[in-house]
């Protein structure tokens, strides 16, 4: 018998755990937000940022914020396939592998669901929230660059891989940026670290030692940022050399605060998850077109642009400085 | 005391199916109020869609486990046989030859377990620790990370496929269970197995080639991995290395959950069927009621303690020890 009872006292638990959670009203639009993976401090800024929308839009809007324990596209796509049972309006995928998401997202489609990407796109989708605008971020590295060392001079690359999508489109900008604006900066160098702090501090030491001319460097990948400020630190050519890079708050937070470093660029993690919602939400109601702004909160507005899937709109770019950095934690 | 006779036996069996079945009667009516889509036909047969993958894996996983053994590379297996699967039609070759090309795949790398274990006689956790990641090495060695595309015809025929309403994958699955069902109850090398299995001393001595067994064991397992792999990957009409990463843990709990003993010598492919819907249904109805994937694993946890506990407490004392 106590075995039993033991049993009926799991199943107990299993129910009183689930008695918390909300149920669907049918007036709601009910819109699934999954991040690539759960418990992180990333996607735990992205999710106050989608809270936050789902509070804006209450009793429009039932937010439901689920991911996978691994940052794995089969559990995304499990997921995904239990999600669509209990028909939503809408499903929002930071896809971990833009391919294999595709059929399941075609049938979320079929059973009458808008299915939007961010973060990781995937191949077939309504819209899509991206990350910044490649070539305006390429442009903000430069121009934040520039404050630091004036328009002229030698600057050195450190990137994470020559295939890696973000980085090699991030270059990109900078090249194209540098062209129509800074003809006096050269680029004298691009070398890949990884994402690994440890490499891109010796790249960054090498750089520094075989080219006595430079001014300037970029570095690209959040692990490698602090190796290559600690390269110019333990140089001591702080202020000699500058650099910026792109990096988390949590990440950067230190050398922003000791004045290593002056501006961080990246985007806004809780922005990312309010304008999300917000964008599900008008394309639920009325319509996301191409060249036609709608209106996200706090955010303002946002203009689709045409890509070679469907549509899309990017964030904005947030520099984090010292004086800003404490409003940011992920 | 004397061993129980075969009434016994098969008594004690019926009763780790039939907890099984509560525990599973338990699951429906416990998800069934979590969310109001949930208790459908057709949402449970949609669940066999993805659960008889893993399922299939853990056929494989139990023809190990009754050895004794484990094999923690059945993931890594998956994701080499997908990716061939996908190379070889990316080249332009039929799919036919494509799928033979991965099955054939899968059979090597699980014999080459079975090879090490029974010859090198280092112990399978750890020669299969080893295997997982120089598999998987070996899938992003050959696709150098790069995402195959699978044909959409392919998840027409196969990846989205049902027959008369029942997904293609739980009729393979089914096959598959009833194919070891009959190998093991009528063939003289399952009863090799058994054998092997119960005491490989034993069945040594009584002229069983249990090196030969062992192979066979491990080669089974990679072969249904890459079965596996393959309705993966016309599933998700792509192939990738980095699929299936920790699917060693959920076939394992399979396994254990239908009753095995990872000392070896049973196997309950009946038990398999059951721990697969338990686990699919318990995963699917928690998620269709929002409930967080970090409360589900604490909960999945708890509910295999009670499935598992509740057969080692119905065992008398004195036996099983093995």
């Amino acid at each position: 018998m106590s075995r039993i009872s033991r049993l009926l006292v799991a199943a107990l638990i299993v129910v009183g755990l689930a008695a918390g959670m909300s149920r669907a009203r049918a007036e709601e639009y009910r819109i699934v937000v999954m991040p690539k993976v759960v418990g992180i401090d990333y996607f735990n800024a992205v999710e106050e940022g989608v809270i936050d929308a789902g509070k804006e839009l209450e009793g429009k809007v039932e937010v439901i914020w689920m991911g996978p324990t691994q940052d794995q596209v089969e559990r995304q796509i499990e997921m995904i396939d239990n999600l669509i049972a209990t028909q939503p309006h809408a499903i929002c995928v930071a896809s971990n592998d833009n391919a294999a998401i595709v059929p399941i997202l075609r049938r979320a489609s079929r059973e009458g669901i808008k299915v939007l990407s961010w973060d990781g796109d995937a191949d077939f989708r309504d819209f899509f929230v991206n990350l910044v605008d490649y070539d305006e971020f390429g442009k903000g590295l430069v121009e934040a660059l520039v404050k630091e060392m004036g328009p002229e001079g030698d600057i050195a690359i450190i990137t994470t891989s020559f295939t890696a999508p973000n980085q090699v489109k991030w270059i990109e900008g900078i090249e194209k940026h540098i062209a129509a604006a800074y003809p006096g900066l050269k680029i004298v160098d691009t070398r890949p670290a990884g994402e690994n702090t440890e490499r891109a501090y010796r790249l960054t030491q090498d750089l520094l030692k075989s080219m006595p001319n430079l001014k300037g460097v970029i570095a690209l990948g959040v692990p490698n940022v602090p190796g290559a400020i600690d390269a110019i630190k333990e140089a001591g050519m702080i202020g000699k050399v500058a650099i910026v890079g792109n990096a988390t708050p949590n990440v950067a937070r230190k050398y922003l605060k000791d004045g290593d470093v002056k501006s961080i660029l990246l985007w806004d993690a809780p922005a990312h998850g309010y304008l999300t919602v917000y964008s599900a939400y008008r394309l639920l109601t009325d319509g996301l077109e191409e060249g036609v702004p709608y209106d996200a909160g706090r955010m303002g507005q946002f203009t689709p642009v045409k890509d070679n899937i469907s549509l899309q709109v990017s964030l904005p770019i947030m520099t984090f400085t010292k004086d800003n950095i404490d409003d940011f934690n992920f | 005391m004397q061993e129980s006779s075969p009434v016994m036996g098969f008594v004690k069996k019926h009763k780790e199916i039939v907890v099984l079945l509560v525990v599973l009667a338990v699951v429906l009516l416990v998800m069934s109020q979590l969310s109001r889509f949930f208790l459908s036909f057709r949402n449970l047969l949609e669940a066999t869609r993805l659960g008889s993958e893993i399922g299939i894996i853990a056929i494989g996983m139990a023809m190990v486990i009754l050895l004794g053994g484990i094999d923690l590379s059945v993931g890594a297996v998956f994701a080499v046989s997908a990716v061939t699967m996908g190379m070889v039609v990316d080249s332009g070759s039929p799919v036919v030859l494509a799928m033979a090309a991965a099955l054939v795949t899968g059979a090597v790398l699980g014999s080459f377990n079975g090879l090490v274990v029974s010859t090198i006689k280092i112990p399978p956790i750890i020669t299969t620790l080893g295997t997982m990641s120089l598999f998987r090495g070996l899938a992003m060695g050959i696709s150098r990370g790069k995402s195959f595309p699978i044909p959409e015809a392919l998840y027409d025929s196969i990846g989205g496929k049902s027959v008369l309403g029942v997904p293609l994958q739980f009729l393979i699955f089914l096959a598959a269970a009833l194919a070891v069902v009959f190998l093991l109850r009528r063939t003289t090398l399952g009863r090799s197995l058994i054998a092997t299995g119960n005491n490989p001393v034993a069945a040594m001595f009584s002229g069983v080639n249990t090196r030969l067994v062992t192979i066979f064991a491990y080669g089974l397992s990679g072969f249904f991995c890459s079965l596996a792999g393959i309705l993966f990957a016309c599933r998700v009409t792509s192939a990738k290395a980095d699929f299936g990463i920790g699917y060693e843990m959920d076939a394992i709990t399979i396994v254990v959950l239908g009753g095995a003993s990872l000392k070896g010598g049973k196997a309950n492919i009946i038990g398999v069927a059951l721990g697969m819907l338990i686990l699919i249904l318990t995963r699917r109805g928690l998620t269709m009621g929002l409930v967080q994937p970090e409360l589900q694993t604490v909960i999945f946890g708890l509910l295999l303690i009670a499935a598992v506990g509740f057969n080692a407490l119905s065992t008398p004392v004195g036996r099983g020890g093995k």
